[in-house]
């Protein structure tokens, strides 16, 4: 069963569309990355799954309810939006208590547990308007965490964070996959996202180019192989006549990118040689989803600039 | 209703650990106390003036002389009391959407009409406890130095003190429904407002403009909530009272005037609501 649902999706502001038809399914129990450079449309698209904003069309179900309806979820839902702190003026612990005074019906995790989870502990007595960026988030995570949700929608939960930061929010997601819940997380940290996701989509210019389980979205970074040669415009025309070999678009100047099928890549080494290119670089690009994203904002760009 | 009764809840409970709440509750509580001193002080010249002469008040007049500084410190504690109860109400909704408190809300557990009703419900309790520490503070600033006897003045007596009493207490009654109505107004301008600096700029100046240029209005200001409302250029019931405190008046606010300061602030109230619940539904959050 999907947890969210987003079928054609649309959201513009003005005559700038910034969510260009979007369809996605976030299924229980999974961990969705929602990936893509700042202005792709992340944060639009969750605020209109998360009610928060209109779409301009298209439909959206979160655990079967519509976005205007998500208060009647009671809890099952969590979101962590920017750095959001309930009172700057209250304690972290007042903070989570009035937090506690919002919830209905749902049983809510202990509070030192919650503390002790993000790791606040020694700060409970803080005021949350003196603390970082960094515990900031993590009180908006404990926050959400309080009553036990189903789905944690989490905007941009690492940007700001130091690296022990960055590696206890991770280790917390991953707990929190393995207790079933399901997470949604928006992120231009693709590094940190491929190491917890189970699922990933790539939006770019308000467009999902990708979308599906991980394997599946690295899969089309296979066979991707970066080439660093002398005459360049000559190492390009010879890689255009070798069989097995596609030349990617790509904004970089001093090397070539392209997909290899099977053996090709020996093939594409011996002409280059052969054809009296200077090949200082041959290398078979790593299976990740900065590989996927850059391969798609170089197919992006060179669409723009065809258009 | 039960998501506007889990934001007064989580209000309450926001305010009552606020440092700055308390603060606010000391300073207004105070106003009273210090609009009785400078009273006091102001009354200094007069008292000189009959001793020297040798005129001095009789015991009748001076038994009724603290009913003056006692409407009048409450007053004055009301007008400052009720604009910061306008700021704190303009201030909460556009705050929270500021820090992003709003959007946790309602995707928890509350719809977006619950933000605004659940901080109204908390209106008319803020406006009574507002009401309850003015007069506390201003009954035992004027009884430490002032009786409230029969009003006697040059051995007449204008009004005994039950009905003066009697007076005090229809004078505010009929204050506290503008009072609520101003702050429906700052969960109003709340509703519209993107940030909270912006709520308070925007309800202050209009709470504050309307009061310059409510006479320009003439008799169509009978109809707005604000004419009732204790202010700086203060036509309210408590205003009215001052004038039959001091002697000056024998009859306080015309029945007219008191009828639609006790009755049309309710509906100007709810008008605002509802249009806050409705820009509230419709708005980014």
């Amino acid at each position: 069963m999907a947890a969210i649902e987003i079928e054609g999706l649309r959201k513009s502001y003005g005559r700038l569309e910034v969510v260009r038809g979007l369809s996605l399914r976030v299924e229980q129990g999974s961990v969705y990355g929602l990936v893509g450079p700042n202005g792709s449309g992340k944060t639009t698209t969750l605020s209109c799954v998360l009610g928060l904003m209109r779409p301009t069309s298209g439909s959206v179900r979160v655990l079967g309810e519509t976005p205007g309806r998500l208060h009647r979820l009671g809890g099952r839902l969590a979101v962590v939006f920017d750095t959001a702190i309930a009172a700057p003026q209250l304690s972290v612990r007042q903070n989570l208590r009035y937090l506690a005074r919002l919830n209905r019906g749902r049983e809510l995790r202990d509070e030192d547990e919650l503390l002790s989870l993000v790791g606040l502990t020694k700060l409970a007595s803080a005021r949350a308007s003196s603390l970082s960026l960094g515990q900031r988030k993590r009180l908006a995570i404990a926050g959400a965490l309080l009553a036990r949700p189903e789905l944690l929608v989490l905007d941009e939960p690492l940007s700001g964070l130091d690296t022990l930061g960055v590696r206890q929010c991770l280790r917390l997601f991953r707990s929190l996959a393995d207790e079933g819940v399901t997470l949604l997380l928006s992120s231009h940290r693709l590094h940190e996202m491929q190491e917890i996701v189970t699922h990933a989509g790539v939006l770019l210019g308000g467009e999902l180019r990708v979308n599906g389980p991980l394997d599946e979205v690295l899969g089309r970074a296979r066979g991707r192989y970066r080439v660093e040669a002398q005459p360049l415009d000559r190492a390009r025309e010879i890689a255009e006549r070798t069989e097995g070999v596609d030349v990617l678009p790509t904004d970089a100047r001093q090397e070539l990118r392209l997909h290899v099928d099977g053996d090709a890549a020996a093939r594409l080494s011996r002409a280059l040689v052969e054809g009296g290119c200077e090949l200082s670089v041959l290398a078979r690009e790593e299976e990740s989803l900065q590989t996927v994203f850059e391969g798609l904002v170089d197919e992006h760009f060179a669409a723009e600039a065809r258009a | 209703m039960k998501g506007s009764l889990l934001v007064a809840r989580s209000e309450v409970y926001r305010d009552l650990r606020s440092r700055s709440t308390w603060l606010l509750t000391l300073l207004v509580g105070f106003v009273p106390l210090v609009r009785v001193l400078a009273w006091r002080l102001a009354e200094a010249p007069e008292r000189l003036r009959r001793a020297q002469s040798g005129a001095s008040r009789s015991a009748e007049e001076l038994a009724g002389a603290g009913w003056a500084p006692l409407v009048e410190s409450w007053r004055f504690g009301l007008v400052l009391g009720g604009l910061a109860l306008l700021f704190h109400f303009a201030r909460g909704l556009a705050g929270d959407n500021d820090t992003g408190v709003a959007r946790l809300a309602v995707t928890r557990s509350v719809s977006r009409p619950g933000l605004v009703l659940g901080r109204a419900l908390l209106i008319v309790p803020y406006v009574l406890l507002l009401a309850l520490v003015t007069g506390v503070s201003a009954w035992f600033s004027v009884t430490a130095t002032y009786e409230l006897g029969d009003l006697v003045v040059d051995g007449y007596t204008l009004a005994t003190a039950s009905e003066l009493r009697s007076e005090l207490t229809q004078s505010i009654l009929v204050t506290l429904p503008p009072l609520c109505c101003l702050c429906s107004f700052g969960l109003l301008v709340s509703a519209a407002s993107r940030s909270a600096v912006a709520a308070v700029a925007l309800s202050a100046s209009a709470f504050l403009g309307y009061d310059l240029f409510k006479e320009v209005l003439g008799r169509k200001a009978a109809w707005v909530f604000a004419s009732y409302v204790p202010s700086i250029f203060d036509e309210s019931a408590m205003a009215e009272m001052v004038q039959v405190a001091l002697g000056y008046s024998d009859a306080g606010m015309s029945t007219a005037a008191r009828n639609a300061a006790a009755i049309l602030p309710w509906p100007e109230a709810a008008l605002a609501l509802g249009v806050a619940c409705v820009l509230v539904a419709r708005k980014r959050l």
